[in-house]
């Protein structure tokens, strides 16, 4: 027997992202969140220190979700298309999950008392919308595919950048390329 | 003979003719011919079919060409050669006005073969047998086929023809013998022909090709084998798709043409019977990988709804299950019929042990599911001979490979088992950066890893600076390795000899290097606490990288 699923995951093109938190508001917006943030901007710096892009990060929606297995609960399922979802109602804001993701996508939503992630806004992808963040970003730094069915040239880390990659997270990177200069002629 | 009149679509209603392509003027299907010929007369050419042989007059069919044979008023054109002829709208157009059907045969080598066609529909038109003969070509054969079943059918082959007959799937394994003794007697005779089969294909001669429609080879095996039979071998192919393979044992006696005509006849049927039934099984097994994907991704709310859908599936989902993963790494790309051939022997080395266990493959892993059995006390030293003999059982037959194998913790319930999934897959990719020569890792040997996992990313990297980021200074600056000599230190329990061998240095550069590194990173390797804690950020780098 063989199974293929889908695997839904982000591409983020580092050369594009600015760092103007747009998919993050949205975010916020869309899911009525205060707050909380599902989705954060971390600066991108070298060694010399100067930041030379965004990375915008949230649930990767990992092929090994650690948060699945230590949830006493049972609160984590990941469905046929790869997505991670979090169900609220069997939580009791334990934060297992908070400790277990290295990445930080689980947080603990003071007001519900409950935690909190990113479902890859599946009740728009059920109506075949794109998630929030990604129709919101204004330089189209984000998009989500399915990972499981393409050849993709896309990098699965960023070099210098140290990330777990244990979990095997469903996020690919365009990395930056070297400006370019265009000279306009009077 | 002379044709007294047969018609273009009676014509087309046998084989070799039944596989052709009417280019235009459809509607005078039913015109009579009387005589079949290549030369374009100079005048009318009434109740004639004309064929344009590109295999030998090789002359470019142009549009005048055309116009002046639909104009002679011939019954039909027929066209043969090797690539299909372009007919432009306005030829199209008026040899529908004409009602002169306009035919490509692409599998038709020779004028001969419609000739001999044309004559063979007068001679059971004269007979009045001609549409007994259409209606009987296979109809026998699918009503079989329907009634009793593909077992059934090829037993009546074999009666027919007084020979034995096996029908194998594309790897040769038996499909038409249900009984599980006379499988195993047939087992090594068909293990004998697909070796023989096998030799001759690399060997590339002796082939004996015969163009029959839907046999592509038809190859008789030398007599030289413990068998001292011939064996026929009729591919059973569908486009590009192989089905399977008719093995026909000639039993000292000598397949006629007659009986090869026979054996013709049910392979279109016999085919058509093997994609119902793939399709079946494809949609079995699609229905089984969901069910098998939802247990292991906690899609289940109830251990109920668990329990009834696995006994669709014959699974007792009511007793507990361990868990394996087994991933195959290797240094050529593993093919499909590799990753197939291990799947094989997993399930030879698993039905040796125990019955009703379950194994698939999900995202190119490997994954066992083993009832448990109450008696094993130790279900942690149980699974890992389990997976001990499957592992050595692998390597002995496909040495090339890497076997990486994670075990999920027990859990007394098969709602638990998306746990034992998440943590095999955990125990496998954090057993690579554990010293674990053997390659088999449980979730509960993973030791410090395991506590590691679970700690944010942040705290561990701080950790890690805190311990490790003087020494990963200096070693950038200087193009030292000094990280890699601790690395390999702890790697090697503390051993300076094994720790230099491992390394190519000389045992007192070693002796050195660990002064340096104590010196930089103001600790006594010596401490139980100091190297506790630089054995935890060499494991967190491990992580990182």
């Amino acid at each position: 027997m063989k199974i293929i699923p889908k695997q839904f995951g982000f591409v983020i093109d580092l050369s594009k992202c600015i760092g103007c938190r747009g998919c993050e508001m949205a975010c916020q917006s869309e899911h009525h969140l205060f707050d909380t943030r599902r989705r954060k901007i971390i600066p991108l710096a070298n060694h010399q220190e100067s930041v030379f892009s965004y990375l915008s990060m949230s649930c990767n929606h990992c092929a090994n979700p650690a948060c699945i297995s230590v949830c006493p609960n049972r609160c984590f399922q990941k469905r046929r298309d790869g997505i991670v979802l979090h169900n609220p109602q069997k939580c009791d804001g334990c934060k297992s999950c908070v400790g277990a993701c290295p990445f930080g996508a689980p947080v603990y939503n003071q007001k519900t008392g409950k935690i909190d992630k990113c479902n890859l806004c599946i009740d728009r992808l059920d109506q075949g919308l794109e998630p929030t963040c990604i129709s919101s970003c204004i330089s189209k730094a984000l998009q989500v595919i399915n990972l499981s069915d393409s050849d993709n040239n896309f990098s699965k880390a960023i070099p210098g950048i140290k990330m777990a990659r244990f979990t095997n997270p469903s996020v690919r990177f365009i990395l930056p390329t070297d400006t370019k200069c265009f000279w306009i002629k009077d | 003979m002379f044709i007294k009149g047969v018609s273009i679509e009676e014509l087309l209603s046998i084989d070799p003719l039944t596989n052709s392509k009417i280019l235009g003027g459809w509607s005078g299907k039913s015109k009579l011919f009387k005589k079949i010929t290549s030369t374009i007369a100079a005048d009318a050419m009434h109740d004639q079919l004309l064929i344009i042989d590109n295999y030998k007059q090789n002359f470019k069919i142009t549009d005048e060409i055309i116009i002046e044979i639909l104009n002679k008023k011939v019954s039909a054109v027929f066209i043969i050669g090797s690539s299909e002829p372009y007919l432009p709208k306005r030829i199209i157009d008026y040899t529908n006005t004409l009602q002169i059907p306009i035919i490509y045969l692409p599998e038709v080598k020779e004028i001969l073969t419609v000739n001999k066609t044309a004559v063979l529909i007068q001679h059971l038109k004269d007979a009045e047998v001609f549409l007994d003969y259409l209606q009987s070509a296979n109809d026998y054969l699918i009503r079989i086929l329907n009634e009793f079943g593909l077992e059934y059918l090829i037993s009546y082959l074999e009666t027919f023809l007084t020979t034995p007959i096996i029908l194998v799937d594309p790897f040769f394994k038996i499909i038409n013998i249900k009984n599980n003794q006379s499988k195993i007697l047939n087992q090594d005779k068909v293990e004998f022909i697909k070796q023989s089969y096998y030799r001759k294909i690399n060997e590339n001669k002796n082939l004996n090709y015969q163009n029959l429609k839907g046999v592509e080879k038809l190859e008789p095996i030398p007599k030289d084998n413990k068998y001292n039979n011939s064996f026929y071998i009729l591919k059973l192919k569908s486009g590009r798709t192989k089905y399977g393979y008719l093995l026909v044992d000639e039993n000292n006696i000598k397949l006629t043409e007659f009986n090869l005509i026979l054996l013709k006849r049910a392979v279109s049927p016999i085919i058509t019977e093997l994609i119902k039934t793939d399709l079946i099984i494809k949609t079995e097994k699609k229905y089984k990988d969901n069910f098998i994907y939802d247990l292991l991704n906690n899609n289940f709310d109830s251990h109920n709804t668990i329990i009834k859908q696995g006994a669709i599936w014959g699974w007792n989902l009511a007793i507990p299950y361990q868990l394996i993963i087994i991933e195959l790494k290797t240094d050529n790309n593993l093919g499909s019929l590799s990753f197939g051939s291990v799947l094989h022997i997993i399930n030879i080395t698993m039905s040796a042990i125990l019955q009703n266990y379950i194994c698939i493959e999900v995202n190119g892993q490997i994954i066992i599911l083993i009832p448990d059995n109450d008696e094993n006390q130790n279900k942690k030293k149980y699974i890992k001979s389990i997976a001990a003999t499957i592992q050595k059982k692998i390597l002995s037959e496909i040495k090339e490979l890497n076997v990486l194998m994670g075990i999920g913790k027990f859990y007394d319930s098969p709602t638990h088992l998306y746990r034992s999934y998440q943590e095999a897959k955990t125990a496998i990719e954090l057993g690579k950066y554990n010293n674990n020569k053997c390659k088999i890792t449980h979730f509960e040997d993973l030791g410090v890893m395991r506590l590691l996992a679970n700690i944010r990313q942040e705290n561990l990297d701080d950790f890690h600076q805190e311990y490790l980021g003087k020494l990963t200074e200096v070693d950038q600056n200087n193009e030292n390795d000094l990280l890699n000599t601790l690395r390999s230190f702890f790697s090697e329990n503390g051993n300076l000899k094994t720790t230099s061998a491992e390394l190519f240095i000389h045992i007192n550069t070693l002796r050195y290097r660990l002064k340096k590194i104590e010196k930089i990173l103001d600790v006594d390797l010596e401490n139980i606490e100091d190297r506790l804690n630089l054995f935890v950020a060499i494991k967190i780098d491990s992580l990182r990288n």
